[in-house]
């Protein structure tokens, strides 16, 4: 067990797969030489070498089609998309090919590919760089979408994403990069749809993912001063959602909050309301409530990008309503 | 000058509550006096409501669906007269409004659909709560898990109705009319009926008669008790919710599956009964219609259920005019007719009454008289043959399965006669 920043445990992630199985190779823009934007693939290219670790021009539609050929020819690529905001233009070769090969030719195809991205506001990144796309990619039968919120499911989940048989889209947090937590030293192996109770609670359920965890927390500590006892559950994986852990804590405390930094309207926390609704509406007690970024652009000014992206007060606020 | 429409024109018969069926007219709409312009139902029958004048109908106080008091205020027609005391109110007391524009919204909201957490709606059935009497403490007065199970606490015996399982879960549903006097009349209806069968019956009865209604488990608004496949379970059911009430005397009139349970309740032991009159009561011969029963319990339509009624009665003309009707509303649920639709085949199994109340007639000590309709379909009165020398028996004639609602005023008599044969209470 080592105490890692969330960016050296993908790292670390990225290392330990590409010496375990030399199919796995790299690809993106400024990757190589440059170690990545922000740094996540620092290093890498001096131990695997450009075959491996391979700088591109800036064309995320033509890297994403790469990948998905590479990934059906027997390699195990892993596609950084620098910014969650470019995911539109790889939507074409994720909606579709990566996401139907595999069904229209009924088995026969694999796309063990890994699109690794990072999303959300907070870093004065303004409307082109701050965005949280999940939304876009979650809403793909056939892709698999992940959030690690810690260093320890940063490395545990991208491994297992770099294993799977099946594309993976992997959504991490620009402001998670430096944060820091215990990792488990080598094969440490998260399992993809399983969701994590982080705080047990018994009056309210928060479902939160990537960093609205980490204010779902702190809004849990504000929360448990008022007489407030809320469940804080990451769900680490979008897709498959983890549907026994999310009912399972709904019947418990009979009331949900679903947080997403995405905008609200057509939004993952929509999905997650609409799913909460359809599995667990006796066990409702109230309406369940949405987080997300309010409907509009992010700003590049600093106190009003704070004022857009929701937060541990939001949530709070949305827990006393739920409950009230 | 705005007129209310109120529903005391609605029928003269026995009532204490009526809920909205249909409007007739529209707001804006131009009626006369005495055009038809909605429908109201009482347990019993459908009732057109009237304009009490000619005008245009302003406004729409009692939705669809809505159940209100006798007396309240259905809507208003403008008579096209102007108003002669809002004008100069308006200027002389302004902070007055007008009595009834201030009590009308209030009543809209007690009278409108419950609201409900999914999760307090689905305790409240379980726990046999009814959400209307259930003050809702959560946003915008929605009633929260907290406010039902608060009611569960305060008053755990008022208002249940469905509980799904377990003897002794639940209370039944009664309803005490007239209460006061000498030992009260314990009306048992029969299956796949509830206490309403009685409400023109006991229009009848004179103000001196205590009565009790008793919602048979599955029935009406009682929960859905399991094994109740027999008069003495069911008897059992009855006699625990009677002793709850704070009876431990009664008179009991039974209706056909009633008249059983009225009998068994009886011979039980478990309260004194004083006497008991009994409609056409089930167990004192083999043969039932048994399609009839199975009809009934199962019927979802208007069309299917009509035509089982109809074999209750002598003749098609003697059902009352929006009995089905009535009945099919208080029937909109499958959980109840399932329920009912099993208990027929426990109790009626392949067409047979497969209990013999006649032991427990006989040993019965106090006065029981039976009354029952010659054109009877459902139990032939010819079961009443060999009865034993002190039961008194009335035939009736050109009366089907149905007395109490074909020949009210008799059945109220003997009634009457019936219990004070008893003597005073003692």
């Amino acid at each position: 067990m080592a105490k890692l920043r969330y960016a050296e445990a993908l790292n670390q992630a990225l290392r330990e797969e590409m010496e375990r199985d030399p199919a796995v190779w790299l690809l993106g823009e400024d990757i190589g030489v440059y170690g990545g934007v922000f740094k996540v693939t620092r290093d890498l290219m001096e131990t695997f070498g450009e075959e491996r670790v391979r700088d591109t021009p800036i064309s995320e539609q033509a890297l994403t089609a790469m990948t998905v050929t590479a990934a059906m020819t027997g390699t195990r690529p892993v596609l950084e998309i620098m910014y969650a905001d470019f995911l539109p233009l790889t939507i074409d070769a994720l909606a579709n090919q990566a996401s139907i090969y595999n069904y229209i030719w009924a088995g026969q195809v694999e796309l063990p590919f890994v699109l690794r991205t990072q999303g959300g506001g907070g870093a004065g990144a303004g409307a082109q760089h701050s965005k949280s796309l999940d939304a876009f990619v979650a809403h793909i039968p056939g892709l698999k979408v992940v959030a690690p919120a810690s260093p320890a499911d940063a490395k545990g989940l991208l491994k297992a994403a770099i294993r799977d048989p099946h594309p993976v889209i992997f959504l991490e947090h620009k402001l998670l990069y430096n944060m820091r937590g215990e990792v488990p030293d080598g094969e440490h192996v998260a399992e993809i749809g399983r969701a994590a109770i982080l705080r047990e609670g018994r009056d309210v359920s928060v479902f939160a993912t990537s960093r609205m965890v980490h204010e779902a927390l702190k809004a849990a500590e504000a929360l448990s001063a008022e007489g407030i006892e809320a469940e804080i559950v990451d769900l680490r994986t979008l897709r498959p959602l983890d549907l026994s852990a999310i009912v399972a804590s709904v019947e418990k405390t009979n009331h949900a909050v679903v947080v997403n930094e995405g905008w609200t309207f057509c939004g993952y926390g929509a999905e997650l309301s609409a799913t909460i609704m359809d599995h667990a509406f006796d066990a409702l007690d109230a309406p369940v409530e949405r987080v997300g970024t309010l409907d509009m652009p992010i700003p590049y000014s600093e106190p009003l990008e704070m004022a857009v992206l929701p937060d541990a007060g939001r949530i709070a606020d949305a827990c006393r309503r739920a409950v009230a | 000058m705005a007129r209310d429409v109120t529903i005391t024109g609605a029928g003269g018969e026995y009532m204490d509550s009526v809920t909205v069926v249909e409007w007739c007219a529209g707001v804006g709409d131009t009626v006369r006096a005495g055009d038809t312009i909605a429908v109201v139902e009482t347990a019993k029958a459908a009732s057109d409501v009237e304009a009490p004048c000619d005008g245009t109908l302003a406004e729409i106080v009692a939705d669809v669906g809505d159940e209100l008091e006798i007396g309240a205020v259905l809507g208003r027609i403008d008579d096209g007269t102007g108003d002669a005391e809002e004008a100069p109110a308006a200027s002389a007391a302004p902070a007055d409004p007008p009595p009834e524009a201030a009590a009308a919204p209030d009543r809209r909201v007690r009278e409108g659909r419950v609201v409900a957490s999914p999760l307090a709606r689905r305790i409240a059935a379980q726990e046999g709560v009814d959400l209307t009497t259930v003050e809702g403490t959560g946003p915008r007065g929605r009633i929260k898990r907290r406010d039902v199970e608060r009611a569960l606490r305060e008053a755990p015996a008022v208002a249940r109705q469905a509980v799904p399982e377990g003897r002794g879960a639940g209370r039944l549903f009664v309803q005490t009319r007239q209460e006061g006097g000498p030992d009260p009349v314990v009306f048992l209806h029969g299956f796949a009926a509830d206490l309403a069968v009685w409400n023109g019956l006991l229009a009848k009865l004179g103000p001196s008669v205590s009565t009790i209604g008793v919602d048979l488990p599955g029935h009406g608004r009682s929960p859905r008790l399991k094994a109740m496949g027999s008069p003495a379970a069911l008897a059992d059911a009855v006699a625990e919710t009677l002793l709850a009430e704070g009876m431990s005397r009664c008179h009991i009139v039974g209706h056909s599956l009633g008249g059983a349970v009225a009998l068994a309740l009886a011979d039980s032991g478990a309260l004194a009964v004083r006497s008991l009159t009994l409609l056409a009561p089930a167990g004192l011969g083999p043969e039932i219609d048994g399609a009839v029963l199975q009809g009934l319990a199962r019927a979802t339509r208007i069309e299917s259920l009509g035509a089982w009624l109809g074999a209750l009665f002598a003749t098609p003309a003697s059902v009352p005019e929006g009995y089905a009707q009535a009945v099919m509303r208080r029937r909109g649920d499958d959980a109840l007719r399932d329920y009912q639709a099993a208990l027929a085949g426990e109790l009626f199994p392949d067409g047979t009454q497969g209990f013999d109340m006649r032991p427990a007639l006989e040993r019965f000590a106090g006065p029981v008289r039976l009354i029952w309709g010659e054109s009877d379909r459902i139990l032939p009165i010819r079961q009443t043959r060999g009865l034993a020398p002190h039961v008194a028996l009335h035939r009736v004639a050109q009366v089907g399965h149905m007395p109490q609602i074909e020949r009210p005023d008799l059945v109220a008599r003997l009634i009457g006669e019936t219990v004070r044969s008893a003597g005073g209470p003692r």
